[in-house]
């Protein structure tokens, strides 16, 4: 990690959000234990509801539409067309899209149940609107180089134009071993960078049985198995300001953890998106 | 008699328009009440609410309340703010942000009480949540800070009022009160974050920001904050400063060797309230400046003494402290009119090399280098000059483009001094040779240039161009003073007849040819507004 990771997110200099989403076929396998919820959908839930958060976090006024703080984009990898953007109607063959474009484009509005506070202290169901980009896919194998590489092409521009941005931050979702071994190209990826500091490529792994997860490791030496390893590898060392925001959560770690999450389940999937992305808070532009 | 007056500045961060303004300030002559709000950057609709915040505050201060009466108050403007939102309007994501988040801004508010009608000194109370800050200036120093004391102790999370009641009872615990005592003469800053943090800054490293804000007016405050964001000095945030002076009485002061009348013994038998916290974190006594005006009753404690007694020394006690005042006036005054200008040792090096790079830059441009050229000049000031310099010289874009220029800085005169600001005139001569023409253009420029000291730095905060360009100024009178020690008559030796003194206050005449550059729409207009009160 080389930079001092402090850009402030503008209009002038927006942010760069890239998620890896396996797609391979056991992402059709339950999620942590429980049976009722499939991998592959609680990733494409939780990416949407991310996708959301960003374009919430970007309206500001009545009317204005939502303000291009960040680029975003989604490659799916497993399904039959190998690696490649997942974003569907007019945003279909788009990798990176402005949260302009994509508060433009969903594929549909789903009213979702949910339950909330009834300020005293019960709970009552209420229905939410739920905007979907992407649904889950799940089939065939992990090309998670063929990823890499997509990713490596499309924020090599990015970088190019957007030299005073805080630098684009990956977040690689998987559940199993790839095809083939993507560190080099991980590797040429974190190479890229701005003024600011290099990309930040950060991993998360999805369990399928019930494991207790595994959350920031500083070290290779307490992981599993040579999977596990590789993803540590290949993954960032935290920036300074995350690991306050962590140490500000309750959950300090030390100065060389990296972001990575080993067994995850779907509290650790939603804590994990929240801190890897958490420079969209505390920006200039959040004050 | 006081009289409390009131003014704002105030402008938009970078990338916003003046729509997208999401401070907001209001003021009530009435209840001698002002307030301040920022309205967080990501929450939405928050210049709405800021507003709002800040009209209910002059209009029913929530001062003197408990933290849940607080709560109800906030609740009584979230209200008002849920009823102002056109619902049916709103597309899927402004729905979802309305209903799920909502808004949040922070809130300063201050409000004076005078003792009695003919009081020069009163209590002011204060209530704040969020880095919105309060300073009062009392002779010169910065004596109190409202909640945050160092410019270290702006972060990135600041506490504030929520739309969602459930929000607002986390922060509330972190709302803080203060009240103390007003003199007047006294001058209360109400700022938001990125100019408090600035002016805490400058404070710490000895400067005297009251002085740079008190120097700026609507047509200088925009380019000063630009040069602020350009030289890092200021965050790129919405900017706003409301200035609450307690003017001094406007009856003209007894000529000296008149005793000053003494004050009937109706005065209120108890002291005026001194200055105190009420309540924890954030409101301190800063210790830099000299004590403000104590209230005759410091007298030194436990040292019974009789009313009698009490009523000669206060007395006594008056008549000394009014001799020195006049007669400390009396010597300012003299100093102000008579002496000669102030040391100028380092300072007019500085003023003298940061005015004659920006004049170099202007005079060696070469019109194959625009960007180089554009670039250096925005480096030397924030002014879009891309848009408005082609203009100014009477060069259409085109010409611009095609002309060689090339010139010479004549003279740089300091013409007006004061602590914080300059007011410089320099004759440059430009050589324009235009290509398509195939001919070659001499243009004399007046440049008319406002200056105002940022820390060691000194910015230009206006430039005016002065120029004709059917009868360039005549350079033989330029050019015989341009080594002149700044003098008052050096200065007037290069004015056009129809320019009005340097430090003159009023605008340009509009029958001069002189073109202001005005700030760029690009970042909005700044804005001030002005009014005054009777305090008492």
């Amino acid at each position: 990690m080389s930079g001092s990771y402090d850009a402030e997110i503008s209009r002038q200099n927006p942010g760069c959000i890239l998620f890896l989403l396996d797609q391979s076929g056991s992402m059709n396998d339950s999620f942590a234990g429980d049976r009722a919820t499939r991998k592959a959908n609680a990733a494409a839930d939780a990416i949407n509801k991310l996708l959301m958060t960003l374009v919430l976090r970007c309206t500001q006024n009545i009317g204005e539409g939502p303000r291009n703080y960040f680029d975003v984009g989604v490659i799916g990898y497993g399904s039959r067309s190998g690696a490649g953007p997942c974003f569907g109607e007019s945003l279909q063959g788009r990798t990176l899209v402005s949260i302009a474009e994509l508060a433009d484009s969903q594929l549909r509005v789903e009213d979702r149940r949910r339950k909330v506070s009834d300020g005293a202290g019960g709970l009552v169901d209420t229905v939410v609107k739920f905007p979907v980009w992407f649904d889950p896919v799940a089939e065939n194998g992990t090309p998670m180089l063929e990823a890499m590489q997509l990713a490596c092409r499309t924020l090599q521009p990015w970088v190019a134009e957007h030299k005073k941005s805080y630098p684009p931050i990956v977040i690689n979702i998987t559940d199993g071993e790839p095809n083939a071994d993507p560190t080099g190209e991980a590797k040429a990826l974190t190479g890229l960078k701005t003024d600011d500091g290099s990309v930040l490529l950060y991993n998360l792994h999805l369990s399928s049985p019930s494991l207790s997860p595994i959350f920031y490791p500083s070290s290779s030496a307490g992981l599993p198995d040579n999977f596990a390893k590789m993803l540590f590898e290949m993954s960032s060392v935290f920036p300074p300001q995350i690991r306050q925001e962590l140490e500000l959560d309750g959950h300090p770690v030390d100065a060389v953890a990296r972001g990575f999450v080993l067994n995850a389940d779907a509290v650790a999937l939603i804590q994990f998106l929240d801190i890897g992305t958490r420079i969209l808070r505390g920006s200039a532009e959040d004050r | 008699m006081v009289k409390l007056s009131f003014g704002v500045l105030h402008v938009p961060k970078v990338g916003s328009t003046a729509a997208q303004y999401e401070d907001a300030s209001a003021y009530s002559a009435e209840s001698r009440t002002a307030a301040v709000s920022d309205g967080a950057g990501t929450a939405f609709e928050s210049g709405r609410w800021a507003r709002l915040l800040t009209r209910a505050f002059v209009q029913r201060p929530p001062l003197g309340l408990r933290p849940s009466q607080v709560l109800d108050w906030v609740s009584q403007v979230s209200a008002e703010w849920t009823a102002s939102i056109p619902w049916q309007d709103l597309n899927v994501f402004e729905e979802i942000k309305a209903t799920s988040e909502g808004s949040a801004a922070t809130l300063i508010g201050l409000r004076f009480e005078p003792l009695a009608p003919d009081a020069a000194v009163g209590e002011w109370r204060c209530m704040a949540i969020g880095d919105s800050c309060l300073f009062r200036v009392t002779g010169g120093q910065l004596v109190e800070a409202v909640p945050i004391t160092k410019s270290a102790e702006f972060g990135r999370h600041p506490a504030l009022f929520y739309t969602r009641p459930e929000a607002t009872e986390h922060d509330i615990g972190k709302l803080v009160t203060a009240q103390g005592t007003w003199h007047s003469g006294d001058r209360f800053l109400l700022l938001t974050d990125a100019i408090a943090e600035w002016f805490l800054r400058q404070t710490e490293q000895g400067g005297r920001p009251w002085d740079t804000l008190a120097s700026l007016d609507d047509l200088t405050f925009g380019s000063f904050v630009d040069d602020g964001r350009d030289h890092e000095l200021i965050r790129n945030d919405d900017v706003t400063v409301v200035t609450l002076a307690i003017e001094p009485a406007r009856q003209m002061p007894p000529p000296i060797g008149i005793q000053p009348p003494i004050r009937p013994d109706t005065t209120p038998a108890e002291p005026p309230v001194p200055a105190r916290t009420r309540s924890p974190g954030g409101h301190v006594r800063l210790p830099a400046g000299p004590a403000p005006a104590r209230p005759i009753s410091s007298e030194p404690a436990g040292r019974p003494t009789s009313l009698a007694q009490r009523d000669r020394l206060r007395r006594t006690l008056l008549i000394v402290a009014f001799c020195l005042a006049l007669l400390l006036g009396f010597v300012i005054g003299r100093v102000t009119v008579h002496s000669p200008p102030p040391p100028r040792a380092t300072g007019t090096a500085g003023i003298q090399s940061a005015a004659r790079k920006f004049a170099m830059a202007l005079v060696t441009f070469q019109g194959h280098d625009l960007r180089a050229y554009e670039s250096s000049l925005r480096a030397l000031s924030t002014r879009r000059f891309d848009e408005s310099l082609p203009g100014l010289l009477h060069l259409s874009p085109a010409a611009f483009r095609s002309a060689d220029s090339n010139g010479r800085v004549i003279s740089i005169t300091i013409s007006s001094w004061r602590a914080s600001t300059v007011m410089v005139y320099m004759v440059v001569q430009q050589s324009i040779t235009s290509r398509s023409a195939d001919r070659s253009l001499q243009r004399f420029l007046l440049i008319r240039l406002a200056m105002a000291r940022s820390g060691r730095n000194w910015l230009a905060s206006r430039i005016e161009f002065i120029t004709s360009a059917d009868r360039p100024l005549p350079a033989p009178t330029l050019a015989a003073t341009s080594h002149r020690p700044p003098s008052k008559k050096s200065s007037a030796a290069y004015r056009p007849p129809s320019v009005k003194p340097a430090n003159s206050p009023s605008p340009p005449s509009p029958a001069s040819t002189t073109s202001t550059l005005q700030k760029t729409q690009k970042s909005g207009e700044p804005h001030r507004g002005s009014t005054h009160a009777d305090i008492s």
